[in-house]
């Protein structure tokens, strides 16, 4: 009976059962055959206090920054669990001493640490306010930093496309600092989802939640001023407005706000119904043919100030953006020049603007039928400046005794240098003189008082003669004039008193152009006012291109329970239903949209238990369960592992290869997330019971003081 | 407080056994967290906090004999391992053990027959008289005291190479 081999313990897989050893207390299983003695452990870097560590991850900023160790306290604060300091502090966000051990990841975002503001002439700025401009060496969108402090010049100087490059501009100094999608801006947040609170972030510095409140207010659009021409905007069917808070450090934006058309309420502030257009401006009646047609020159876009100053969701959303659609349209698209009060231009290049830069422009409503006062209003002006009352373009030629040469009408073309108004016409010349020929408009009224007229004329092509506007009362003589002298060109003004009335305005020509040369009028500006003033027509139609986030897209997280990442998306169970996950947006991790989520129902109402990133799949354990799902968002697969035994807790469950190991009510247990054969005449898809060990844990990561003592 | 949990399963993959597990952090000192981490310096460790707000890096220390460590064979023999599995249920006298490994001395050896209490501890060699008389006999390992600088306590092999049915002759 000797050399009886059963009894020998020779450690190797091959000549040895698995259950060799019944305990093995800190002893390890060593290659090859053997089992060691562990080794002690060894308290590691500085106690952070007075308090404990519920969580912890290893986060570095990015691919090439080192590790740090950072932890998650019991206090809602994070530390270094290497050198022991507080390095942020989430309790604004999640209260203290809640017990709930967090979820900890990493998602990629953008974080450019800079002060983004505007410019304006003759402005301080400070180090680390930036400027974010298109160089118009090659159009891409480049940042400059204040490198030198001080105070802006009177005009905004060329940005150079060289990184590293300067500007100066008056007492400041910009450096070009790259482009706005530089790698160098590319972060890993931490985040955490802890039980029962929304997301936040930690971006090595700050904490901040994740994701930001779509705004619940709508634009208040309302027309200023109406010109007696088609030069500003003029919508057949209308065109709304919205806006959304933007964050120009981490580039999130919200989802738009509401679309409100005409609301009528009760105003408590007037004892009265009210009726306001709300984000919508209606198409401008038109005056019957022959007079002059309308179109908006400046439209205010107000939002109620506590709306974007005081976010309900989101930190550092310090821009806004507004958009509009076309007319009679549905797609919204970014507004990319906008001015304030004072006709300063206040878009940034990226079309976000400043809300320091908005324009209290006194109280007005909000389109929600529900009773409300007049309340202070943050305004953007869509065109800005005093009324051209001169007639359209169009309509110039009216009543005309050209008898003589062409005329050729052009429409989108101005001709001045710095041109705004984009119309004119020419004349083309036959070689002899013309003799005096004139064009009326259309007849229109002007209120008595100063006026000023400024109109460009190129008459660098007559040889001999004269070319007017004039300002003419009807049956009167003219009470403005402007001339241009054979072979010149240019801007033309005046200004003088122009008494009640009807009025024409009138091209005139009397002198030789060669044949088949022209002469050019165009350009008129006639405002009231000793002087003309900068006008900026609203957008036109044309120039809408950058579609909105779409509506309801970028919201904020819900209130979570706990948190996965898988295809690149952020995955968090709703605390309030707790069969539910969101997934976010999967290049943007703080943008949930409304209807990203699935749920997970099942006839006992279990709840999910645990969320863990797997092989191919995102594994979803319940306490009597274990789903999955596969593919990316928003086309996720669901699929049922094992519908008789799940997972007891949020850490319950570790991976292994493409399996999972969790903890059942029975004990620990391999969960196989592939599809298994182990013999021809079987197929293993979910629980295998060859992993009991009969030996129930404590569920690691459970709420502490929700847990039985372990032993 | 000893609300946390004062015990890590340590899960050895590649043979596809069951648990080995890990008690070194002591009951004052429950486990909230453990983790794989980088540190700073590109290590890759297993760091754990614990509720005395102290974060420990495990498996880091020395063999100072800090911890205790224990290994308890199955009953032996199994059934498959006889030559007649109806010899299973027959009296056995289990008379000398030889065990291979690294600071063998310094382990503490005894033994448990038939599920009975286990025998007191004594040093062990690498030849180990047994001397029990019973069905099935496990044998328990400890080893609690600081092992010579270097050295990692160990056993590499175990066979008990003697033994015979009681009442037979050899």
């Amino acid at each position: 009976m000797v050399n009886l081999k059963g009894l020998s313990l020779k450690l190797d897989i091959d000549s040895r059962d698995p259950a060799s050893w019944e305990v093995l207390n800190n002893f390890d299983c060593y290659i090859d055959g053997s089992i060691r003695k562990c080794l002690p452990p060894i308290v590691y870097g500085q106690k952070p206090g007075p308090l404990v560590i519920l969580n912890f991850i290893d986060w570095r900023a990015n691919d090439s920054a080192p590790r740090r160790i950072i932890g998650f306290g019991s206090d809602s604060k994070l530390y270094d669990l290497t050198s022991g300091a507080q390095v942020g502090d989430a309790s604004p966000y999640i209260p203290g001493s809640t017990g709930n051990i967090p979820w900890m990841g990493m998602m990629p975002g953008t974080l450019i640490p800079y002060n983004f503001r505007n410019w304006k002439a003759t402005t301080a700025y400070s180090l680390n306010d930036a400027l974010l401009k298109y160089s118009f060496v090659d159009g891409m969108l480049y940042i400059y930093v204040v490198t030198t402090a001080g105070t802006s010049g009177a005009h905004e100087q060329p940005y150079t496309n060289v990184v590293n490059g300067t500007i100066t501009d008056g007492s400041v100094t910009w450096t070009n600092i790259g482009l706005q999608s530089n790698f160098q801006f590319i972060l890993n947040y931490l985040v955490i989802q802890a039980p029962g609170y929304r997301a936040v972030k930690w971006d090595g510095t700050n904490v901040t939640q994740v994701g930001v409140s779509a705004p619940g207010t709508p634009v208040t659009a309302n027309p200023l001023v109406v010109t007696p021409n088609f030069n500003g905007y003029g919508p057949i069917a209308g065109a709304f407005y919205a806006f959304t808070l933007f964050n120009p450090q981490t580039l999130h934006e919200s989802s738009p706000s509401p679309l409100f058309g005409p609301t009528t309420f009760y105003a408590t502030d007037l004892t009265t119904n009210k009726t306001i257009n709300g984000a919508f401006i209606p198409p401008l009646p038109q005056p019957a043919t022959g007079l002059q047609p309308q179109s908006y020159q400046e439209i205010r876009i107000c939002v109620r100030q506590s709306a974007i100053t005081a976010v309900a969701i989101g930190q550092g959303f310090t821009h806004v953006r507004f958009y509009r659609t076309k007319d009679g349209g549905g797609t919204l698209f970014l507004l990319t020049q906008l001015f304030d009060i004072n006709g300063n231009i206040i878009t940034n290049s990226d079309g976000s603007i400043p809300i320091a830069s908005l324009s209290m422009d006194g109280n007005d409503y909000e389109a929600l039928p529900t009773p409300q006062a007049a309340q202070p209003m943050l305004c953007a002006y869509d065109g800005f400046g005093n009324a051209n009352l001169a007639p359209n373009a169009q309509t110039l030629a009216t009543y005309s005794d050209f008898s003589s040469g062409k005329i050729v009408l052009q429409v989108g073309g101005g001709q001045g240098a710095g041109s705004s108004i984009s119309n004119s016409f020419t004349y083309v010349g036959t070689g002899g003189a013309s003799g005096n020929l004139f064009r009326l408009s259309p007849s229109f009224t002007l209120a008595g008082g100063t006026y000023a007229f400024r109109a460009y004329m190129d008459a660098t092509s007559m040889s001999a003669g004269t070319m007017a506007w004039y300002l003419s009362p009807v049956g009167g003589a003219p009470v403005l004039t402007l001339s241009q002298t054979a072979g010149a060109r240019g801007f033309v003004s005046a200004s003088g008193a122009v008494p009640a009335g009807t009025y024409y305005l009138i091209t005139d020509i009397n002198g030789t152009v060669g044949n088949g040369n022209t002469i050019v009028w165009s350009d008129p500006l006639l405002q009231l006012g000793a002087s003309n003033t900068t006008i900026g027509y609203p957008t036109p139609d044309s120039a809408l291109v950058t579609p909105s986030p779409p509506v309801g897209q970028n919201n904020p997280p819900p209130v979570g329970e706990w948190a996965a990442i898988f295809g690149n998306c952020l995955i968090i169970q709703d605390e309030a239903d707790k069969v539910k996950l969101w997934y976010s947006d999967p290049i943007d991790f703080e943008s949930f949209g409304a209807g990203s989520s699935l749920r997970f129902p099942s006839a006992t109402d279990d709840q999910i238990t645990c969320l863990l990133g797997t092989f191919q799949s995102l594994m979803i354990g319940k306490r009597r369960l274990v789903e999955s799902i596969t593919g990316e968002a928003p086309n996720f697969t669901p699929a049922p592992v094992d519908p008789s035994h799940g997972i007891l807790g949020k850490r319950c469950a570790i991976n292994l290869g493409s399996n999972t190991v969790g903890l059942l009510n029975t004990g620990l247990s391999l969960i196989k997330l592939s599809l298994g054969v182990p013999t021809p005449f079987e197929v293993q898809v979910g629980y295998s019971p060859g992993w009991f060990v009969g030996r129930t844990y404590s569920h690691l990561l459970m709420p502490y003081h929700q847990l039985p003592r372990t032993r | 407080m000893s609300f946390y949990n004062d015990l890590i399963v340590l899960l050895c993959a590649e043979r596809g056994t069951k648990f080995s597990t890990y008690s070194a952090l002591v009951t004052q000192r429950n486990c909230i967290t453990v983790r794989e981490v980088e540190l700073p310096s590109g290590a890759v460790v297993v760091l754990a906090t614990c509720n005395d707000g102290n974060t420990y890096q495990l498996f880091a220390g020395t063999q100072d004999g800090s911890i205790t460590a224990q290994a308890i064979t199955q009953p032996l023999p199994l059934p498959t391992q006889l030559p007649n599995r109806k010899q299973w249920g027959q009296l056995k006298v289990f008379n000398r053990m030889w065990v291979d490994g690294k600071d063998i001395t310094n382990f503490q050896v005894s033994y448990s027959v038939d599920g009975g209490p286990y025998s007191k501890p004594v040093a062990l060699a690498n030849h180990n008289m047994i001397g029990l008389r019973g069905k099935q006999i496990q044998i328990l390992f400890t080893h609690s005291v600081a092992a010579a600088a270097g050295v990692t306590p160990m056993i590499t092999y175990v066979n008990i190479y003697d033994w015979e049915f009681a009442g037979l002759q050899r």
